[in-house]
């Protein structure tokens, strides 16, 4: 166990520094910079900025200011954000996305594990039909239409909940289901066919010719054997939820961290790309480390080492 | 993708007819949307308009605008334009104070002016005091000593300023958020914090009570204010970037004020006729350039034809944004428009100046690229010009649009034969606009040099006579857009907003300037 924590430790760090490494050169190699404006200001202007942010260093000098920082968790200063450290930014921000992503992620898996089971067991059925077809819009809505759908229907017909803002948990509820539906969508389908193939094993055979009821059957060896693939999708996808999304933080005018993935690059504000980017890295690491440890569970065969 | 999405939504809304009524509104309390999140409330580093927004309401300066934009008294009482307009010399009114009590002093503006010039500080819009004397020598390193730039307190109340040359729109300058004043003692105790809530001092009409990064900033009435008491009890700006999003919180009364930038364009044709829309012009103006340098735009036969075959008052039909065609550069609504300047659209006079450069009917025109940044306004236009000079000269122009950082670098580096660019006025002078395309400008893009129009624009600054002045800026404008032809002005820009009923008192104005301290809301 020591050395399989050791071993995933190393790599993990490994991965983030080829990840932050590929994407602060990336990020250099694109045209533009951070201080290429509409308005050109005179040239000593524009060489005094680049010498308050180092960039008038060469690329090699930069990075290793880069790593130096990144060595005492630090990410800089962000070049758009006048005064505020990345780390700050992120600070601010992530845990909003998180809290999104986590019940975004909630109803994303108990109504997605749910729906794939139901479908499965009650297979070609009235319910299995639902279930495909509900699967599919979810997979097949973009998530702009939908939020828009939602915020038409709940918020201006119904008048049940806010349309936008980040003022307490009523306002949590649409963005969640807009964040959610495509995740939950993808889990039914996955699980439905995890759960048919698991259905066709001997031992499932087996065990209802034992006599064990139909409960005891899906519960204990259908419904465990089944989950691999899915919680193989479940790492990644957490990663992916509670770091934020573009477009429906941009809906619904949630202060969360998802809009830097597309503002900071546009901006050239090349810290706070490398912040993101290191966060998600670090996440993607963390999440698949977490699914190692399921698997175990799950799978008695096996090994961490 | 978010554009679908608006699109979405408004045709949802409209056909619903959902414009509830579900919120009251508070009096006294107003809510702005601000699209987006200040980059900074240090006025020595603001450059956007977000932060100008928040930091007009948060601070003054020795000058500030009257609704007709005309410089009127503000921190200084009174000012007096000696030496023939190379020393100005300001008098702060008595009895101001800081939101912490401390009284205004002469030296909080040599501090901030010396900040803002000082080469560590990074101001991009240090170059506002250019013309202070030694203050570009102070902002690129040639003069170390800060002290040597031409500001001083004569006395806690008097404010002495030396120029370089005697600018008439001096007293303009001053009324920009960099040149107001700044504590030392706070900046020196808190440098990467003082602007926020917890520290920053302020002595406009209202103060910074709150503020939650990317969601909302929330100000509050300054008690300590000098002027009249402000009307609103607080402000929350909510920073709502997607524009159909923040037309569904106005909807939902949600919001009470929804600025320029803010209003979705597609949304626009439908609010036309609402008593809470308006539109009004802004002191911007939206241009194609040529590289002169680059053929066949080198010829100015082809760009006056290119120009002649422009039918600008299609413009506003494609863009529904309330654009208002033009043909001079300097826009409507500023000292120095002269709508007489330029080329009308005359497609035979066109065909006619193409042949001459060697093209008849278009034959043998050179490959043409329109460039322009990824936009869906800035295509239209791009497609709408290709149509005109596909149809009326019969030449084949192809369109290549470029990421937006990616075109400025373009722009910078290899400039296309023709590009699409704007300006917005920083101050409402027309040196501002007509100073860009001056052979040492770095927004000149276009290649073009003119010793005659450096010195036409050069002597304009300084000259005190309104009507000289006028002729001045005509005679450069025929050089730029009419005889040398180093740009085609398109539009001047519009700006529309949406206002509740009980906004009431707003001033609008044709630089975008939010001054919120006589604003009510209250029942209409």
């Amino acid at each position: 166990m020591i050395r399989f924590l050791v071993v995933r430790l190393l790599s993990g760090a490994l991965v983030v520094w080829v990840v932050a490494t590929l994407t602060f050169f990336i990020m250099h190699a694109v045209p533009g910079g951070p201080f290429d404006t509409e308005k050109k200001f005179p040239p000593e202007i524009k060489r005094n900025i680049e010498a308050k942010y180092h960039l008038d260093q060469p690329v090699s000098i930069q990075y290793a200011y880069y790593l130096r920082d990144l060595a005492h968790l630090r990410f800089g200063p962000s070049f758009k954000y006048i005064n505020r450290q990345v780390q700050d930014i992120l600070l601010d921000t992530f845990p909003v996305s998180l809290v999104l992503g986590f019940w975004a992620l909630c109803w994303a898996v108990a109504v997605g594990v749910s729906a794939g089971v139901v479908s499965a067991l009650w297979r070609d059925r009235a319910l299995d039909r639902i279930s495909i077809f509900a699967a599919t819009l979810g997979i097949s809505i973009p998530n702009f239409v939908l939020g828009a759908l939602l915020i038409l229907i709940l918020s201006h017909r119904l008048k049940l909940l806010p349309p936008a803002l980040w003022e307490g948990w009523r306002y949590l509820i649409l963005p969640a289901l807009t964040l959610g539906a495509g995740p939950a969508a993808y889990l039914a389908r996955l699980t439905r066919s995890s759960v048919l193939e698991v259905l066709e094993k001997d031992y499932v055979r087996t065990a209802r010719a034992k006599g064990l009821s139909g409960f005891t059957v899906i519960g204990k060896h259908v419904l465990k054997n089944s989950l691999g693939p899915v919680v193989t999708v479940i790492g990644p996808l957490t990663a992916m939820l509670v770091t934020g999304s573009f477009i429906v933080e941009k809906i619904f005018s949630v202060p969360g961290m998802g809009k830097y993935f597309i503002t900071a690059v546009t901006n050239r504000d090349y810290p706070l790309v490398m912040g993101v980017t290191i966060v998600y890295a670090v996440l993607i690491v963390l999440m698949n480390f977490i699914v190692d440890l399921v698997y175990t569970w799950l799978d008695p065969r096996v090994r961490l080492d | 993708m978010t554009k679908s999405y608006g699109r979405f939504l408004l045709l949802g809304l409209l056909l619903c007819g959902c414009l509830s009524r579900s919120q009251p509104f508070t009096p006294g309390v107003l809510r702005f949307n601000l699209l987006t999140e200040p980059p900074t409330l240090d006025w020595s580093l603001a450059a956007d308009s977000a932060s100008i927004w928040v930091l007009n309401n948060l601070m003054e300066g020795l000058t500030s605008y009257d609704r007709g934009l005309n410089p009127i008294p503000a921190l200084a009482e009174r000012w007096e334009i000696l030496e023939g307009g190379l020393r100005y010399r300001f008098h702060l009114r008595p009895g101001i104070l800081w939101s912490d009590g401390v009284p205004l002093r002469a030296r909080d503006f040599v501090y901030s002016w010396r900040r803002l010039v000082d080469p560590r500080t990074a101001a991009q819009y240090a170059y506002f005091l250019y013309d202070v004397k030694n203050a570009r020598a102070i902002n690129s390193g040639e003069i170390r000593d800060l002290e040597q730039l031409g500001v001083r307190a004569l006395d806690d109340l008097t404010l002495e300023v030396e120029l370089e040359k005697p600018i008439v729109f001096f007293p303009s300058i001053t009324t920009f958020i960099v040149t107001f004043p700044l504590r030392r003692e706070i900046i020196e105790r808190w440098p990467e914090s003082w602007s926020e809530p917890e520290h920053i001092v302020t002595l406009g009409p209202y103060r910074l009570q709150e503020w939650h990064h990317e969601y909302k900033l929330v100000l509050e009435r300054n008690s300590t204010y000098y002027g009249p008491r402000p009307s609103l009890d607080r402000i929350v700006f909510y920073m709502i970037t997607e524009a159909s999003s923040a037309l569904t919180l106005y909807e939902t009364n949600s919001l009470d004020f929804l600025p320029q930038g803010s209003v979705p364009s597609v949304a626009i044709p439908f609010l036309r006729g609402s008593p809470e829309f308006k539109s009004f012009p802004y002191l911007g103006s939206y241009y194609y350039g040529f590289n002169v340098k680059k053929p066949p735009v080198d010829n100015a036969l082809v760009r006056r034809a290119l120009c002649l075959a422009v039918d600008r008052s299609k413009i506003p039909e494609i863009l529904k944004g309330g654009q208002i065609p033009c043909s001079s550069w300097i826009p409507q609504g500023m000292f120095g428009h002269n709508p007489g300047i330029g080329f009308r659209f005359d497609p035979e006079r066109a065909r006619q100046f193409l042949a001459e450069a060697g093209y008849p009917g278009g034959r043998g025109f050179p490959r043409l690229t329109i460039a322009f940044n990824t936009d869906e306004g800035h295509k239209l236009v791009a497609q709408f010009i290709q149509q005109q000079w596909r149809e009326h000269l019969g030449i084949p122009v192809e369109l290549n649009n470029m990421e937006w950082k990616v075109y400025l670098k373009e722009l910078e580096q290899d400039p296309p034969q023709v590009f699409r660019m704007g300006w917005i006025a920083d101050y409402p002078d027309p040196d501002n606009f007509m100073a860009i395309f001056t052979s040492s400008s770095g927004n000149n893009h276009t290649g073009w040099k003119s010793r005659e129009y450096d010195e036409l624009i050069a002597r304009a600054a300084v000259e005190p006579d309104r009507e000289k002045r006028q002729a001045l800026y005509d005679q450069a404008q025929r050089r730029l857009g009419e005889t040398e032809i180093a740009i085609l002005p398109l539009y001047t820009y519009a700006q529309n907003t949406l206002h509740k009923p009980w906004v009431q008192n707003y001033p609008f104005n044709a630089m975008d300037l939010v001054y919120l301290r006589d604003v009510r809301v209250e029942a209409p």
